[in-house]
């Protein structure tokens, strides 16, 4: 990540708002027991776990710089990935 | 919570023809009430990160003295940044691909080899010393011998790599770009350690409500406490370092794969959480059979139709494995010319004499491993310390007699209990032989730490055995918890419990 600080604060945004796509995807599933790829014709499970993977991968990197900033994209990956085990 | 009452109380019409697990009541019931159900498993979590924690003690303060995941991770930053970062460039320069960016700080099990450059020879010779370093047989990475002379050397250099498979490594990269060498790995040996307890249970808990085991929920506790504490997972969650990082990922990754692939559930989490198993622990990679199991045993019987679902399923689980297989494969060409180097021949710059009589792996172990698996046992002795026990380990039924209990099983009535009775069986045979004929018994530990790599398969026997846990298999579980917290307290912390030979 940039040494700028705007450019942390966008990318901290976009951890955050990767995990917090990731876990309301996942949250839908569970809450309503269905898995959102078959709405594609795909019956795979798990389909925001790529989003999942992004989250906390940005906000590590945003980290290096600014660990108050990543704090949310951080929370939200264990949160999403927490989930996502309990689920299995 | 689940409470399922005796072994074959499942209702059999709830069990899909090509299931061997049923899809109870209970889990559908409970399916809106995700938190309710997690409150078990979550509250293992807790309190088992706490006792690893609290076992791990000091040493949680920074990282382990054997960070090599670490070095490597680091190095994985470096070259994908490389090309956009000076400072990245400049840690890079003059590296091969994946070797360390950084010198290893001791010589233990980091794998090098010499890089020499001869008078009036335009050619770069790759390779380790056979007799002594500096002069004599010198044998490339290509497998050629070569006669030299000290005088023939004008210029040497030593290239360190890590041998160990990558994936913890890979996991660390996010972490070691935000702490750099610093990453704690002791604490997240105990996090992943947690994790696998909270595991155990939930696939416990699978077994029950599919009725397989018709275990309750105290029993599949026990059980849940005798994996956690009553194993070598005890005594090798709490000190961090790159061996036992690896079993215990090894233990995650497996434990997220059984629960994939039971009934071929989800093909491709399996596929994915078994390549990264055995992208930490190469022998993982033949409990592929546990899916393989599955496919060709629908509902415990031999699959006789459905034969493009099957095709289907397998395509799905072999995505992952095989894209991580070829990285793999690749990752040692690039390093060391081969494609099955790991690296391992090359551990102390090829110098360890059984490596270079026997190989990496040889009949001639055997026995060794053998005797460490199944007999060693402590010294016991009148005066202090009074317990002296071997750095090659003891006996698994030393630190688990409850593994006795393996081969005690229930009659098994039907063909599903029959098909996981014996495909647990051969998965975890599979996972085990290898490492019997390993050139390392798993020196230094406090008991047989490779059973790692197949130990969530013995707990999944104990659950489907059936066998009551009596008074006595319990006496067995608090025994092993108080012999592994021993371990847990005083390997490579009172080294006057530990001895050097191999019979003491």
């Amino acid at each position: 990540m940039s040494e700028q600080p705007h450019d942390n604060l966008v990318a901290a945004a976009i951890a955050a708002g990767a995990g917090v796509i990731a876990l309301g995807t996942l949250g839908l599933e569970i809450w309503t027991d269905r898995w959102l790829a078959r709405a594609i014709g795909w019956n795979y499970h798990f389909i925001s776990a790529p989003v999942g993977v992004v989250a906390p991968v940005i906000a590590a990197l945003v980290a290096r710089h600014d660990l108050v900033k990543a704090a949310p994209g951080l929370g939200l990956g264990a949160a999403y990935w927490s989930v996502f085990i309990l689920s299995l | 919570m689940h409470q399922p009452g005796p072994p074959h109380s499942i209702d059999t019409e709830s069990v899909d023809e090509d299931a061997t697990l049923a899809e109870s009541a209970s889990a559908e019931a409970e399916s809106g009430r995700f938190w309710s159900r997690a409150k078990v498993p979550l509250a293992i979590f807790v309190l088992a990160a706490a006792i690893y924690a609290g076992f791990a003690g000091e040493r949680l303060l920074g990282p382990s003295p054997h960070t090599h995941f670490v070095y490597l991770a680091n190095t994985f930053n470096s070259m994908i940044a490389a090309p956009f970062d000076q400072e990245a460039a400049e840690r890079r320069e003059g590296r091969l691909p994946f070797e360390l960016d950084r010198e290893p700080p001791h010589r233990n099990d980091w794998a090098s080899y010499w890089e020499l450059r001869l008078r009036d020879d335009p050619k770069t010779y790759r390779g380790i010393w056979m007799d002594r370093p500096g002069q004599g047989r010198f044998r490339t990475l290509d497998d050629r011998v070569y006669q030299l002379e000290r005088s023939q050397i004008v210029e040497r250099t030593k290239r360190s790599f890590v041998s160990f498979p990558p994936a913890p490594a890979v996991m660390m990269m996010p972490l070691a770009a935000i702490w750099g060498y610093q990453v704690n790995d002791v604490l997240l040996t105990v996090l992943l350690a947690a994790l696998n307890a909270m595991l155990v249970y939930i696939l416990l808990r699978r077994l029950s409500e599919g009725g397989r085991s018709g275990r309750s929920r105290r029993d599949n506790l026990w059980l849940t406490v005798l994996f956690a504490f009553g194993t070598a997972h005890f005594w090798s969650s709490v000190l961090g370092e790159v061996w036992f990082t690896a079993l215990i990922m090894g233990v995650t990754c497996t434990l997220l794969y059984i629960l994939c692939a039971i009934d071929t559930r989800r093909p491709f989490l399996a596929g994915l959480f078994l390549a990264i198993g055995f992208a930490t622990r190469t022998p993982l990679l033949f409990s592929a059979i546990f899916f393989l199991g599955f496919l060709l045993f629908p509902g415990g019987q031999l699959r006789e139709r459905r034969w493009g679902e099957a095709a289907r399923k397998l395509a799905l689980f072999c995505i992952p494995t095989v894209t991580v297989g070829l990285a793999l494969l690749w990752l040692n060409y690039v390093r060391f010319d081969s494609l099955t180097e790991f690296g391992h021949t090359y551990l102390a710059t090829g110098q360890l004499d059984r490596i270079q009589t026997y190989g990496l792996f040889n009949y001639h172990f055997l026995s060794k491993n053998l005797s460490a698996l199944l007999t060693l046992l402590p010294r016991l002795q009148p005066e202090p310390p009074y317990v002296v026990v071997s750095k090659h380990g003891m006996s698994i039924f030393a630190t688990t007699p409850a593994l006795f209990y393996l081969f005690m099983p229930a009659d098994r009535e039907s063909s599903a209990d029959r098909v996981w009775w014996r495909l647990t069986w051969a998965t975890l045979a599979v996972c085990a032989i290898p490492a019997l004929f390993y050139q390392n018994t798993g020196y230094a530990q406090f008991g047989y730490r490779f059973i790692l790599d197949y130990l969530p398969y013995a707990i999944i026997l104990l659950a489907v055995g059936r066998h009551p846990l009596t008074w006595m298999f319990k006496a067995c579980i608090v025994f092993a918890c108080l012999v592994n917290g021993f371990g847990a307290v005083t390997f490579k912390r009172m080294s006057q419990f530990y001895g050097e030979g191999f019979f003491l």
